[in-house]
């Protein structure tokens, strides 16, 4: 891969909790639009990667380098800024907030505005969230959100949470998305819908995703690349193909399954 | 002056302090057993630029703001990175300590017989108006991104982060808003009673203003300065009852917490749209979203 076309660069990057070690030397290396997953068994340390790029937690050893700056050990606002927007595992929505405003949060930063002129009441601050309305029904729209958008978000429906959680994600206009199993507690048809949702996000935006997915037919349609990790370590990666012929893959699926049945 | 305008005016200076607790508290979530001593060192620095130094009275006033804008500075960097349970802790701390200050520096201010021989110089007017363009600031601050990242921040900390909002900047802001409002009242209070005493601005006088925020509703502006002006007024109102108001106001409060968990108002908020005078529109949706009274 060429220097310029390296987004994010990930070296030897280790944290433990205590005795556990949840992330053990992982290195990756992720280009401008590209789709790659990380999947592996429960415990594998998969969010812990995902908490560990976005900032939420310090890792103990290793380099992040994102757009070819060190973005190591900064603080998460930050990243967030930089253009690395996630989701969670466990929809964490403003749920008292309504839909839309919950969208209209991620423009925080960028609404050009401080406290002194918010408190006077300065014109601009008129015009901003106007534009700010206009572009976050934007991504509501891009995700298949057109009604609603005043009702509570706590009160929708799980699987538009997602839509909503994803929206808030790409309102940061970023250029990693990092998301946590997207399809967990989505029935079949939601979780069709997911997979062609996430296919025109990707081929619209030209942005770079990684993907966290326990649900097999998600990752193998959708992901370029795949990282397999086990106990925190990276056991294989390779292409689709590659990852479901692999024996060390399916010795530690397999293994799993064979502890279950007996 | 009259009886139920020195209440009114009373009650408007109170009801001005608690604004603070409104957006702290209220609408960011930071419970502080503090924000009543705020109040407190904006009385007495007032009292005693004026009484003891012949400080003009505007200046005086001004001075209180901004001493107390420092002292908030310093408590607000170093206690909102920690838990939020501990920062409520560390404010009744620091609520107790101001409050000691008082009681101990009798050079000063007199220690525990309080500090009297104040000028009454705060007209009603004066405190009306002050309440007024605070309501104002606060309403502007509330339907702004600022309202918006206030209730982020309390319900989800980590995930406003993840999308680029910085908390502890903005607790930061919010507590020093928080600040200058409750002293700004603290000093229009010193020279409206005339006399202030440490006793008036410990922690249950900081807490009897939390419950006036969720009384009220604690994500209504309407609900906040209803519940402040309601509750402070009720024990004057209720006092041909004599032994009984206390018992009378306990009473209301449990009903309303037991029956309207979300407070009086809910998330309603009072505004020419929503009683029907104008048409809504776009974008003048509050924080909250839609009114749920």
């Amino acid at each position: 891969m060429p220097e310029d076309q390296v987004l994010l660069e990930v070296k030897g990057l280790s944290k433990r909790f205590g005795g556990v070690v949840a992330v053990d030397d992982f290195n990756a290396k992720i280009g401008k639009s590209q789709l790659i997953g990380i999947i592996g068994p429960n415990g594998a340390g998969k969010t812990t990667i995902l908490n560990l790029l976005s900032g939420i937690y310090a890792c103990d050893s290793g380099e992040i380098r994102f757009n070819g700056r060190n973005i190591t050990g900064l603080p998460s606002f930050e990243i967030g800024r930089l253009g690395i927007a996630r989701t969670f595992q466990n929809i964490r929505l403003f749920e008292d907030m309504s839909v839309l405003d919950n969208i209209r949060s991620a423009y925080s930063w960028r609404a050009g505005y401080g406290l002194l002129k918010a408190m006077v009441g300065w014109k601009g601050v008129g015009s901003s969230e106007h534009r700010v309305v206009e572009q976050s029904r934007h991504w509501l729209e891009k995700v298949g959100l057109k009604e609603n958008l005043h009702e509570d978000a706590g009160s929708l429906p799980y699987g538009l949470q997602r839509r909503v959680e994803l929206a808030r994600a790409l309102a940061g206009e970023p250029q990693l998305l990092l998301l946590d199993e997207p399809a967990a507690g989505l029935n079949p048809a939601e979780v069709r819908g997911l997979i062609e949702l996430i296919r025109r996000l990707f081929n619209e935006l030209k942005l770079s995703i990684i993907l966290i997915e326990h649900r097999m037919e998600v990752v193998m349609e959708l992901c370029q690349w795949i990282h397999v990790q086990n106990f925190g370590v990276t056991i294989a990666q390779g292409t689709p193909e590659e990852i479901q012929k692999d024996p060390v893959v399916i010795n530690a699926y397999l293994g799993e399954e064979f502890e279950c049945s007996r | 002056m009259d009886y139920f305008l020195t209440v009114a005016v009373f009650t408007a200076i109170t009801t001005l302090g608690v604004l603070g607790t409104f957006v702290l508290t209220g609408l960011t979530g930071l419970f502080s057993l503090g924000q009543a001593a705020f109040m407190g060192m904006g009385s007495y620095i007032a009292a005693v630029a004026v009484v003891k130094y012949g400080v003009p009275f505007p200046l005086a006033v001004a001075m209180a703001v901004v001493i107390s804008l420092g002292v908030a500075y310093v408590i607000g960097y170093t206690t909102l990175k920690i838990r939020q349970d501990f920062f409520a802790l560390v404010t009744f701390g620091f609520g107790e300590a101001l409050r000691a200050i008082m009681d101990e520096s009798v050079k000063y201010t007199g220690g525990a017989m309080g500090f009297s021989g104040v000028p009454q110089l705060t007209t009603p007017w004066l405190a009306f108006g002050s309440l007024a363009a605070a309501v104002w600031l606060v309403r502007n601050v509330r339907n702004s991104k600022f309202g918006r990242d206030c209730l982020a921040i309390r319900t989800d900390e980590l995930a406003a982060q993840v999308i680029g909002i910085d908390a502890f900047g903005h607790k930061l802001k919010v507590f020093l808003l928080g600040a200058s409002l409750s002293s700004f009242a603290g000093a229009l209070m010193a020279f409206f009673t005339t006399y202030v005493e440490p006793a008036m601005f410990g922690w249950i006088q900081s807490a009897i203003w939390i419950i006036m925020v969720f009384f009220g509703g604690r994500d209504s502006l309407t609900g906040a300065i209803f519940g402040a002006a309601t509750l402070s007024a009720l024990p004057e109102i209720l006092r041909f009852a004599s032994q009984w108001r206390v018992l009378i106001y306990c009473l209301i409060i449990l009903m309303i917490i037991n029956f309207r968990p979300a407070g009086l108002f809910g998330r309603w908020e009072l505004s020419l749209e929503n009683i029907g005078l104008r048409r809504r529109r776009v974008g003048s949706e509050t924080p909250g979203g839609k009114s749920h009274a």
